[in-house]
């Protein structure tokens, strides 16, 4: 069943180049003796049998000239090769494309040159201001390195004094929890 | 087949003449030629007026290129068909959508006045409605095949030529427009007993 499904569909690929006659002779043998013992392949053969015909009879009628038809269109054609040809001074003929590699260069160019100047861009920022630490600033700057320098370690120092003064109220201030001088005093 | 070759003999010596500047030579191509790339036209882009223009722009090419013609290479039948056929291409490529020809639909019940029997114009009247419907219905590559393989009777070897594509894909794109034909055209009056006797 399914070897003869597969010779009908190999049959069915190539009726038509049989019905033209352009298959080999060993191809051809098989097909005819396929379309005689088998009854599909048969009925394959009669169906394009039968368009191949409807074609060829109808295919060349289609599409005639009408009368006058063709007449027109040679007049047309005489009247385009008769026309002189346009010889006008030589143009220059200019290179068609250095303008599209212009333009890709410069493209080109600027997608190279983007990260560079995205980075120089970067290191032209001053970097974010991180706030030393107090002992740090007053260690490092010696006041009598740089001018001005002394004004700001004296800053940082009063600020360092302002800060530890700050956290030792604030010692002060937050109850004892959990030591013996709370528990002595009950809380 | 000595016709066939008396004919490319004369087709030859007339494009010799045409290169020398014979304008009768010209003519004579054209005479000879014309009726059948105008149906080859007409048969792919299914308009008269764009049919008529394409046939006008390849003759136009073909006489103003002649000297780049080989006869080694192609007969010029080949040749002027390949040129009509790109052109024929360059047509529905700018004409996506279809379009309708209305001087067709006016004309299409009148009856020349040449015609034979009134049963016999109505049933190819028919027919040609029915081609044209299978055509419509068809992509233009596989039109094109059809067109070639049994409107001008081409081998599969000058279709290929002409639509520069590999021989076996003119087979099996002119099968596959068999197989989507079958469904459109539907033939009256024919019998098994025809079909058999005409093997």
């Amino acid at each position: 069943m399914l070897i003869s499904y597969l010779r009908y569909r190999y049959v069915k690929n190539r009726m038509t180049a049989y019905l033209d006659g352009e298959l080999p002779v060993k191809t051809r043998r098989f097909i005819a003796r396929q379309i005689d013992e088998n009854s599909l392949c048969y009925r394959e053969y009669i169906r394009a049998k039968q368009s191949r015909q409807e074609l060829e009879r109808s295919l060349p009628v289609f599409g005639k000239a009408e009368n006058g038809q063709l007449d027109n269109i040679w007049a047309n054609i005489q009247a385009e090769l008769n026309q002189p040809e346009s010889k006008s001074a030589p143009v220059m003929m200019r290179p068609r494309y250095s303008l599209s590699y212009g333009v890709a260069m410069l493209i080109f160019a600027v997608i190279m040159l983007t990260p560079f100047a995205i980075d120089v861009s970067r290191s032209g920022e001053s970097p974010v201001p991180q706030h030393p630490l107090p002992e740090q600033a007053v260690n490092r700057t010696s006041p009598a390195s740089t001018p001005g320098a002394e004004t700001r370690a004296i800053a940082f120092a009063v600020n360092s004094d302002v800060q530890t003064e700050t956290q030792a109220t604030n010692r002060a201030t937050i109850p004892l929890q959990n030591t013996p001088e709370a528990r002595a005093t009950g809380q | 087949m000595t016709q066939e070759t008396d004919s490319q003999e004369q087709i030859i010596a007339w494009i010799a003449q045409a290169l020398t500047g014979q304008q009768s030579a010209y003519a004579m191509l054209y005479d000879h030629f014309a009726a059948g790339t105008y149906r080859l036209c007409y048969g792919l882009v299914l308009n008269k007026q764009d049919a008529e223009d394409v046939v006008q722009e390849s003759f136009v090419y073909a006489f103003k290129n002649l000297n780049r013609y080989d006869a080694d290479k192609a007969s010029f039948k080949t040749w002027l068909y390949t040129i009509a056929v790109s052109r024929c291409r360059n047509t529905y490529r700018r004409k996506r959508f279809p379009t309708i020809d209305f001087s067709e639909i006016l004309q299409l019940q009148l009856a020349g006045p040449n015609a034979d029997t009134p049963e016999a114009a109505i049933a190819k009247r028919e027919s040609v409605d029915a081609i044209q419907e299978a055509m419509v219905k068809l992509s233009p590559t596989l039109r094109e095949a059809v067109v070639l393989r049994y409107g001008h009777g081409l081998t599969y070897r000058e279709m290929a030529e002409i639509m520069d594509i590999p021989q076996k894909t003119a087979e099996s794109r002119v099968r596959l427009a068999h197989n989507k034909l079958k469904d459109v055209l539907r033939p009256v009056g024919r019998g098994l007993l025809e079909d058999l006797l005409q093997i």
